[in-house]
């Protein structure tokens, strides 16, 4: 009997609206009985769950139809908890908006699961009711309600939210907590100053949220405040903070880290703050736990000088510490290995040998060189060592560390910062495609580098002093681990290559965006601009770029010739006029009449041709064309040229203000930014002259 | 002059015995109806309740649950993986290798396709060494982390697996055990429902998973077990989670939740020092300390009890294995109790110290203790011929009358609420079972709490035991 109703539709034939009508005299009759009223309900609503779209929207209408509603109302009244309840659920999952006014009554009712369900009705209801609820509410808001009162706004259509910045003066803490909650899930960076003034709240939830909020919203001023409160806070608040100023941090944040690190005791506070430390300057500290002493490399330098034989210990600790995961099988292994190179090591001693990650001391920053230099011996040493095996196999004895990469502070810092900055701008240069790079980008350099790094503590260096090709002692390193082997695999066989970064000024940088943008979108029709560039460019790498380019538009552009057929005459022919050979009479009189409103000089020929048919009608439709074709050549040649100059010049986008958070670089879809209009302008230009 | 003295301590003992069992009657009454009241209230209340909403909640809370592994090569990838498909969004599986002799590791690392990975321990927690942590490569298990460490006991690896997390909350539970797909939304839910007392805890019942049909790791059909020892101790789950325990959440004086599924808030948790180890017990100790660490606090706080059946376990058919397991509670509940020996009938612990505790010391440890020795006595009375045969007809009747009617009312209240065992042959099983249970599984337990009480008191040196499982994949 429901689905008959639920499935209903006007356009059936009148036996089907006749029995529709029996049923729905037969139904109420029927539900005049109490019990049988009850039943209808509970069907209704179990019915509520399964079915969407149309048929819900005809169920709840009948529903209220079949008056239904008026028990819920009923069941307000009741004095039983249970049953004003189950009314107020039943008006909710029946969207009774009338019902509005009865439940808002009931939001401050002293029987908890009463109040939660009208909070819950008033916000499912109206739009308002959020509103409403955040306003008047007297009580706690569980952690639970939280949820699902949240639940109920983002499966709310077309939901507007009100600016929840508003409540977070609330004098109910459960209010502002749900309010932050709201901002952050709605993204609404507009109360920063509250945010940063509730980073104080007394409360450790608000205190929470606040925090995750000025990390969301990248509240700089927040961080003054996060480091002023850090010290009077809980393990998890800590944590918090940390975690934020490691997002949103910078150097500034460094010297409040180090002091955090001395003085936490606690093991997951002290590893948190390590590790936002260098988050903000990446392998700042770096691991020392159950690395080998490897000073022991340097013993057979004999040149050397006590002193220098220990600066090179502590450089090559620093180097094998730079490795993110050093590690031992077991213990019992561990100890065999120091054990074997302490005897062997004997005289020399390595201060650093505690359990917690070290910082570079000032006196070792002096002794060691920038990385760019230490870059451009390495680099070198690599060359000659590939080039030449055997005349390095001897140096190779009196093996120097110098090379290995350092961590230093101060002036290096500034040199290493800079060359980061270079490095980035590097990379940007070469793949616009974050993902990509992110995928496949770093990774290839990087790999290569971990690999050395990762197998250093496993390496028998044995091997390297004693005896064989350096080949065969080259191969135990690789064979070490898989990816090695497929890093290897990727040289040519001649190993004449050597990898370097290569940096652009800003202005090359620029150009070399603009070409790659080029070869992504771009076509024959920019040869004109690559040849342009080709002559005024001087730099080899952008030249080679422009080189390649248009050989590559070239090749597609002969290709486009040969493959199209007369692809420029095709616009001289008048779109109508395929059709209007193929038309009847009828069809050709609706063709002229078209010509006439909106025909052009391409439609001429075909209309002086029709002038010459026999029939009557048909000559005069064509004469009336032809006449208002011509009128608009005339008169309209200039104001086409301005149309297309306008369409041409028109900005169909706006410059606004967007917050960070609500537009994340990442995901921007292209074609949106100013930029990219204007690199799309060539195009548009091409576009309008050629349609 | 001696005989008067007898006499008078006759009295006494009889008089004690008498008042024992009084009030044994009247709280046994009084858990029936706080349990009942609770049973509706939280029919009531949860049936505006849909749990799924937090499914994909962005405040829903993370969560981990450890489950501690100790020779359980036979059974676990398929515990693993049912661990693996709960319905919820924010949670992950922490499998503690509690340095097995079997093949348990070996197995979950072809199983889950893991590898080593380095997370630190924090090195001033005390737990035994841990030799090294895995975690899946397939995406598929990211949920998945494996801890293997050296052998420390149960609550040595929950104690690493509750360092080792950095969810909210932690739920510790027995591997073998089966969760119902939906459990930690209930969890959750107990968590979060509360606005005026912070839950620290939250427990549920443990239901019988023996000749139940399993498959892929979920539970197909629910069947009564073939086993009578298995019968009987489903009989005594129904009555200790459907009415003790609910009876005890209803009044918030909770002092145990049950080792194979019980939550807690990791914070707290950490802050008490995690499981003790120094007791087989630890499932109730840790629930004294946390309650007792938030009475120092003042800050309300609270325990909540679930009573849908949402984890199941394999209890044993063993004779030997259930003594074992039984003489093991006894020693635990000792332990604990004389561990926390100044909060009875402390008034500073409200009704903890003045009503639950006291319970315990009494009616879970103190009982078959006075039951193995109120049978000594009945039997050297009679032996002497000044056994009372009136009165001790009728206060065994009363007591075997009572205890029949409170097992039938466990019964009837898990058909009402839950309705788990609809065949009416399995109900009437149940109720052959309640007629009998005093009589022949009530002396095993019995005799289980006596030796377990012996072994404590008399410092003969014994362990966890262990228990043999069919497994559920071998089950199904």
């Amino acid at each position: 009997m429901i689905r008959e109703f639920l499935f209903y539709e006007d356009s059936n034939n009148k036996e089907e609206k006749k029995n529709y009508l029996d049923l729905k005299i037969q139904i109420r009759e029927l539900i005049k009985d109490s019990f049988d009223r009850k039943i209808l309900t509970e069907i209704l609503l179990d019915l509520r769950k399964d079915l969407s779209g149309q048929s819900q929207e005809v169920l709840l209408k009948l529903y209220v139809d079949l008056g239904l509603h008026h028990d819920a109302y009923d069941k307000l009244t009741s004095l039983r908890w249970p049953t004003i309840s189950k009314g107020i659920l039943e008006l909710t999952a029946m969207n009774v908006s009338e019902s509005y006014g009865m439940i808002l009554k009931l939001i401050n009712h002293r029987n908890g699961t009463i109040r939660k369900q009208a909070e819950l009705a008033i916000v499912n209801l109206k739009e308002e009711g959020i509103s409403f609820f955040l306003d008047n509410t007297k009580y706690k808001i569980s952690e639970w309600q939280q949820l699902k009162l949240l639940d109920v706004l983002r499966h709310k259509e077309n939901f507007t939210p009100p600016q929840f910045s508003l409540w977070l003066t609330s004098n109910n803490t459960h209010v502002v907590l749900f309010s932050l909650r709201l901002i952050k899930y709605y993204k609404q960076s507009d109360a920063i100053k509250s945010i940063v003034t509730l980073l104080k709240h007394k409360n450790n939830s608000i205190k929470m949220e606040a925090i995750d909020c000025t990390k969301e919203f990248y509240v700089f001023e927040g961080l003054a405040t996060l480091k002023l409160i850090y010290w009077k806070s809980n393990m998890g608040v800590k944590i918090a903070i940390l975690d934020a100023i490691g997002e949103i941090g910078s150097n500034d944040d460094l010297e409040f880290l180090k002091i955090a690190a001395q003085k936490e005791k606690i093991h997951n506070i002290k590893s948190k703050v390590l590790g936002t430390i260098n988050k903000i300057e990446p392998e700042h500290y770096v691991p020392t736990k159950n690395i080998q002493d490897l000073s022991y490399y340097s013993k057979d330098s004999e040149s050397a000088t006590e002193e220098e034989l220990q600066n090179q210990a502590c450089l090559l600790e620093e180097h094998v510490n730079t490795e993110p995961v050093v590690r031992l099988q077991n213990e019992a292994e561990a100890e065999f290995v120091g054990q074997e190179i302490e005897d062997k090591i004997g005289e020399i001693d390595i201060s650093n040998s505690d359990e917690h990650p070290l910082e570079v001391s000032e006196k070792e920053e002096a002794s060691v060189l920038t990385i760019q230099q230490l870059e451009e011996i390495t680099l070198e040493h690599d060359q000659r060592l590939i080039e030449n095996p055997f005349v390095e196999e001897k140096s190779l004895e009196q093996l120097s560390f110098d090379f290995l990469p350092v961590i230093v502070e101060n002036d290096i810092q500034v040199i290493q910062e800079e060359m980061m900055e270079e490095c980035s701008d590097f990379n940007i240069g070469f793949s616009l495609d974050e993902d990509f790079h992110q995928e496949t980008g770093d990774s290839s350099i990087e790999n290569i580098e971990q690999v050395d790094l990762e197998d250093i503590e496993a390496i028998d260096w044995n091997i390297l002093f004693n005896s064989g090709t350096l080949e065969e002692k080259i191969a135990p390193f690789f064979e070490k681990d898989e990816i090695a082997n497929e890093k290897v695999s990727e040289f040519p066989e001649n190993h004449n290559l050597s990898i370097s970064p290569i940096f652009l000024d800003d202005a090359d940088l620029e150009t070399m965006v603009l070409l790659e943008d080029i070869d992504d979108l771009g076509d024959e029709r920019e040869l004109a601009l690559l040849h342009q560039l080709l002559k005024e460019e001087s730099s080899p790498i952008i030249v080679d770029r422009v080189n390649e380019l248009i050989e590559k538009f070239s090749q597609k552009y002969s290709d486009d010739i040969l493959t199209e057929e007369k692809p420029f005459e095709r616009h001289d022919k008048s779109v109508f006029e395929a059709l209007f050979e193929l038309s009847d009479r009828e069809t050709r009189i609706v063709l002229l009449n078209e010509m006439a409103a909106s025909g052009g000089a391409k439609e001429i020929s075909l209309v002086k041709r029709v002038l010459n048919e026999k029939d009557q009608e048909l000559k005069k439709l064509a004469q009336i064309a032809l006449e208002k074709i011509s009128e608009r050549k005339s008169s309209g040649a200039q104001q086409e040229f301005d149309q297309q100059l306008s369409h041409l010049l028109r900005i169909d986008f706006e410059l606004t203000l967007e917050s960070g958070a609500e537009t994340p670089q990442t995901n921007r879809p292209s074609g949106g930014t100013l930029f990219d209009h204007l690199c799309s302008f060539p195009n548009n230009f091409y576009n309008s002259k050629n349609g | 002059m001696d005989s008067e003295l007898f006499d008078v301590l006759l009295e006494y003992v009889n008089f004690i015995f008498f008042l024992f069992t009084m009030v044994l009657f009247v709280l046994f009454t009084l858990m029936a109806y706080f349990s009942t009241r609770n049973s509706i209230h939280y029919r009531n209340k949860n049936s505006f309740a849909d749990v799924s909403k937090i499914m994909a909640s962005p405040l829903a809370p993370t969560i981990t649950i450890i489950a501690p592994a100790y020779n359980e090569g036979l059974t676990i990838v398929e515990n693993v993986r049912s661990l693996l498909s709960l319905q919820y969004v924010s949670y992950d599986v922490m499998v503690v290798n509690d340095g097995s002799k079997d093949d348990t590791l070996r197995k979950l690392i072809d199983a889950y396709d893991l590898v080593k990975t380095d997370i630190l321990l924090d090195p001033d927690w005390k737990s035994k060494p841990v030799k090294a942590i895995y975690k899946s490569q397939n995406s598929a298990f990211a949920k998945l982390l494996v801890v293997d460490k050296m052998n420390g006991g149960k609550s040595d690896a929950l104690n690493t697996g509750i360092a080792l997390s950095t969810s909210t909350y932690v739920g510790c539970i027995d591997v073998d055990c089966l969760l119902q797909p939906d459990a930690l939304l209930h969890v959750v839910k107990s968590f979060f429902q509360r606005s005026a007392k912070r839950v620290i805890a939250v427990g549920g019942v443990i239901r019988v998973a023996n000749s139940c049909i399993i498959q892929g790791g979920q539970l197909e059909e629910i069947k009564l077990p073939k086993n009578w020892l298995a019968r009987f101790q489903l009989l005594e789950y129904t009555r200790s989670f459907i009415l003790g325990r609910m009876a005890w959440g209803r009044i918030d004086s909770l002092l145990i939740i049950s080792g194979a599924f019980g939550f807690f808030e990791r914070e707290i948790a950490l802050a008490v020092g995690g499981y003790d180890t120094d007791t087989v017990g630890e499932d109730m100790e840790i629930v004294f300390k946390m309650r007792r660490y938030m009475h120092d606090l003042k800050e309300p706080y609270t325990i909540e009890y679930i009573p849908d059946p949402l984890c199941w376990t394999e209890v044993p058919e063993d004779l030997n294995i259930l003594i074992n397991q039984r003489d093991r509670w006894a020693r635990g509940n000792l332990e604990t109790l004389f561990k926390h020996k100044d909060m009875l009938f402390n008034s500073k612990y409200g009704r903890l110290g003045l009503l639950s505790y006291p319970y315990w010391f009494f009616y879970e440890w103190l009982s078959p203790l006075l039951e193995f020795f109120g049978v000594i006595t009945v039997i050297i009375f009679a032996y002497l011929g000044i056994l009372n045969w009136d009165f001790f007809l009728t206060i065994t009747m009363t007591i075997y009358l009572f205890s029949m009617m409170i097992s039938f009312y466990a019964i009837l209240w898990d058909v009402y609420s839950y309705n788990e065992y609809s065949r009416t042959k399995d109900i009437l099983i149940l109720m052959g079972c309640a007629i009998l249970e005093p009589l022949l599984f009530h002396p095993i337990v019995v005799y289980a709490a006596v030796r377990g009480n012996y072994k404590k008191l008399f410092k003969i040196k014994t362990g966890w035991g262990s228990q043999v499982r069919k497994g559920f994949a071998q089950a199904s």
